[in-house]
């Protein structure tokens, strides 16, 4: 108890940890981290439930010599979102689906070398591009890791990615001309994947969710089954497919950004893999009936009697794609009476767009998708000789090109700060059903205030989807107890329709505790 | 007794002249006049490089500290450049915070989150905020900076009288700031023998005293006087904030560039 009381001593005395710094013949080192508990309480017990995590974070910066910097963090978990996971091992950045606990990462690691005007960063690292808040159309360089979505702050789910950046910091051009411009080359020589929950795991996409069986009315065209109703048993599982580690698959980046006058501006230009998540679903049907009657010898083909139900099995396999994107982008702030007001737009072309399984598994999608009466026959021939028959049902995430645009403005009133963003993404081309409408539209209202001398910082934020009507709701509050212990507790809430990208997860609301220790 | 010749009695006479009893007469302008004359001959400075730490004593708790570094370079016509890198505590280590000052404009304004890795343009709104918690509001960062060169159209002047600060004998001004949506009155106290200042009291438009400032520890860096030790109080908020200046340089050299958003990202370098 003693011991207990004295560690608690230690932790809320003011100045009882700083960041450690050591001077060395090799350059000034700086070492420093936290430890975080980190707890959520789901209020619908129907839902997956995330375990209580520990996490602890360090970061290493070496001031080598006044041009030279290096800079390593790292983080260590345990518990939390895997479910039967296999063990302890190290992320890797080409695995979309990494079952591992507890987990070790290296955020980033990289070299700095300062040149003049010229700024180089190699090893891997995270950028961030646009000025919007909380959705940045532009920020497109780093994949992200979807494990927990919506509490995961927007830094920390970025997952690294090993790239050279090269910042070229232009003189000073002219007084009637633009300022502080700077101009940056980005190569990522190789593509990373986004990391994916698994099936087990509470933030598993529900639209990718596959009902156990699905019920299906006889085919009309095929007369061997033309009275049996169908019925499939479904199981999927994940299943890494690593990008491809060659040059040519690697991705550039440019941005080009100064003041002019009151304006901070950017253009920007990505050409590499969509760093959004995309999955591919591809089933394969068997009729175990005529699978059983093989392994014995029976006689095939295996016809079910008229009249019953024909019992089928869908093995399907969730795996990532690696497509290629490009996007243009632009993006701008500008102060005005007060009002800070930020604007983004990103052309992007051939982006890949989610749609639900659900449309997918259909029962016209799957007749449709076999194909014709010919089509039909022949599978229902192999299915009733005990072979396997994959099925096409189309893709699960559509390529569009797209225009995504936001503008949010900014005031402080009375120490509050409120903050209006709207974003739309408008699909350009004709595509299947998707989890987003052709234009959809989404409204981000934050409020956000500190008291007690900034000890106590408190959000409100909502994002209302206009046309698909989803709400995501977050409060939040973080409190330091002292200048080294913070205490943030929250909500979130998740409303409106399954069909969408954010509704999909409407029963998830759940409270959350953080208690992180730093130095 | 030997006549003293008439080059002594003259050199007397500017001497005593020139001693602060007998200046009694000069009106709060002339003081202040005499002041920035003072700042901008003999201890002028272009840039300046402070590492401080402000300990800020709350009514919510206990004490909370932050160590930041400030840099500052004076332009031409008024066009000052300021740069703040927090230092600790780890919550807010690396943010960063840059300003441009433009006479008769407002502000420009960025702010640097390490956690967001971005830098935000921020409104001039925030003027009245807390600095990082502290009892200063940005304002009145900026009023420190700016107030020994505000001319008689930016602030009426007037001579209240003499008192003592910390044993050191000091005139009180009262400037009332032209600027309506600010300070009512801010009331100074300046040494009369180092044109330092000693003390300053902020009033609101209707009168009432909001905060006090103190300066203290007064040592000269080169010909420049500074004070290594502020305590600014609130005392309707019951708090106040404590800095201790740990390290000063004038004129080190800092180049246009140190006050960028490239710098913002890189740090104390």
């Amino acid at each position: 108890m003693r011991r207990v009381a004295l560690l608690l001593a230690a932790i809320l005395t003011p100045s009882a940890a700083r960041a450690l710094e050591y001077a060395t013949p090799m350059g000034k080192w700086t070492i420093g981290g936290y430890g975080e508990l980190y707890s959520v309480f789901r209020t619908n017990h129907n839902t997956q439930a995330q375990r209580p995590a520990g996490i602890t974070g360090l970061s290493i910066t070496g001031d080598l010599h006044p041009k030279v910097r290096v800079f390593l963090s790292g983080q260590f978990m345990a518990g939390g979102w895997p479910e039967d996971a296999k063990g302890f091992d190290l992320y890797n950045i080409s695995d979309t689906f990494q079952n591992i606990s507890p987990s070790t990462e290296v955020e980033e690691g990289y070299v700095d070398l300062f040149l003049g005007p010229v700024d180089l960063r190699l090893g891997k690292q995270k950028f961030a591009w646009g000025k919007l808040d909380t959705f940045q159309p532009t920020d497109v360089l780093n994949t992200r890791w979807y494990n927990d979505p919506f509490l995961t702050d927007e830094q920390d789910a970025k997952i690294g990615v090993p790239a050279a950046r090269a910042a070229w910091y232009v003189p000073a051009l002219g007084e009637h001309l633009p300022q502080d411009v700077s101009a940056t080359l980005v190569w990522i020589p190789v593509p990373v994947s986004t990391r994916f929950p698994v099936q087990s795991e509470r933030w598993f996409p529900p639209a990718i969710e596959v009902a156990q069986t699905i019920d299906l009315p006889p085919p009309k065209k095929v007369d061997l089954l033309e009275t049996n109703p169908i019925r499939v048993a479904n199981t999927v599982e994940e299943e890494n497919i690593k990008p491809v580690h060659a040059l040519d698959q690697g991705a550039v980046g440019l941005r080009l950004g100064g003041l002019w006058g009151p304006v901070d501006w950017a253009l920007s230009y990505y050409n590499g893999i969509e760093t959004d998540p995309v999955l591919a679903f591809s089933p394969t049907l068997v009729y175990p009936a005529a699978r059983r009657a093989k392994r014995r010898g029976d006689p095939l083909p295996v016809v079910p009697p008229p009249n019953t139900v024909l019992d089928l099995a869908a093995r399907s396999s969730l795996t990532p794609r690696f497509e290629r994107i490009q996007l243009f982008g632009a993006d701008g702030s500008y102060e005005l009476a007060g009002f800070t007001m930020r604007a983004e737009v990103a052309y992007g072309k051939d982006r890949l767009l989610p749609r639900s399984v659900q449309e997918l598994v259909s029962a016209s999608n799957i007749y449709s998708s076999i194909g014709g009466q010919k089509k039909q026959e022949d599978a229902a021939l192999a299915l009733g000789f005990g072979k396997r028959v994959p099925v096409d049902l189309g893709d699960l995430f559509a390529t569009s090109d797209t225009v995504e645009w936001g503008v949010g403005v900014d005031y402080m009133v009375g120490g509050w700060m409120p903050l209006l963003q709207v974003n739309q993404t408008i699909v350009l081309d004709d595509v299947p059903t998707l989890l987003i409408d052709d234009v959809d539209t989404q409204l981000l209202l934050a409020l956000r205030r500190a008291f007690f001398e900034e000890r106590l910082g408190t959000e409100l934020a909502v994002i209302q989807s206009v046309s698909r009507g989803y709400t995501v709701g977050i409060a939040r509050a973080a409190y330091d107890v002292t200048d080294h212990l913070r205490v943030r507790v929250g909500y979130l809430l998740l409303a409106g329709s399954r069909n969408s990208l954010y509704g999909q997860f409407h029963s998830n609301d759940e409270a959350f505790l953080r208690i992180r220790y730093s130095f | 007794m030997p006549r003293m010749p008439p080059l002594v009695w003259i050199v007397l006479l500017a001497a005593l002249l020139s001693a602060p009893a007998l200046r009694a007469e000069e009106t709060a302008r002339q003081i202040l006049d005499r002041a920035k004359q003072v700042d901008d001959t003999t201890r002028k400075w272009s840039d300046r490089s402070q590492t401080l730490t402000l300990t800020i004593h709350g009514k919510s708790g206990g004490a909370r500290e932050r160590s930041l570094q400030i840099f500052d370079k004076r332009g031409s016509d008024g066009e000052d450049k300021t740069v703040t890198f927090f230092l600790a505590p780890p919550e807010v280590k690396g943010t960063a915070f840059l300003q441009w000052s433009h006479p008769g404009k407002d502000n420009e304004q960025w702010l640097y989150l390490p956690e967001l890795k971005r830098t935000r343009r921020i409104t001039s709104q925030l003027r009245d905020q807390s600095f990082m918690g502290t009892d200063f509001s940005y304002r009145d960062l900026e009023i420190l900076a700016e107030i020994r060169g505000w001319t008689e159209a930016q602030a009426a002047s007037a001579l209240v009288g003499s008192e003592d600060v910390d044993g050191h004998a000091c005139w009180t001004i009262a400037l009332t700031p032209a600027e309506r949506d600010g300070y009512g009155k801010i009331v100074l106290s300046l040494d009369k023998e180092l044109l330092v200042l000693r003390k300053l009291i902020f009033h609101d438009a209707g009168g009432v005293m909001v905060k006090t400032l103190l300066q203290s520890d007064v040592k000269n860096v080169g010909a420049i006087p500074t004070a290594y030790r502020m305590d600014m109080q609130t005392p309707a908020k019951e708090s106040r904030t404590e800095v201790v200046i740990t390290e000063v340089k004038y004129d080190t050299g800092l180049a246009d560039d140190f006050f960028t958003e490239r710098q913002l990202q890189r740090g104390p370098r």
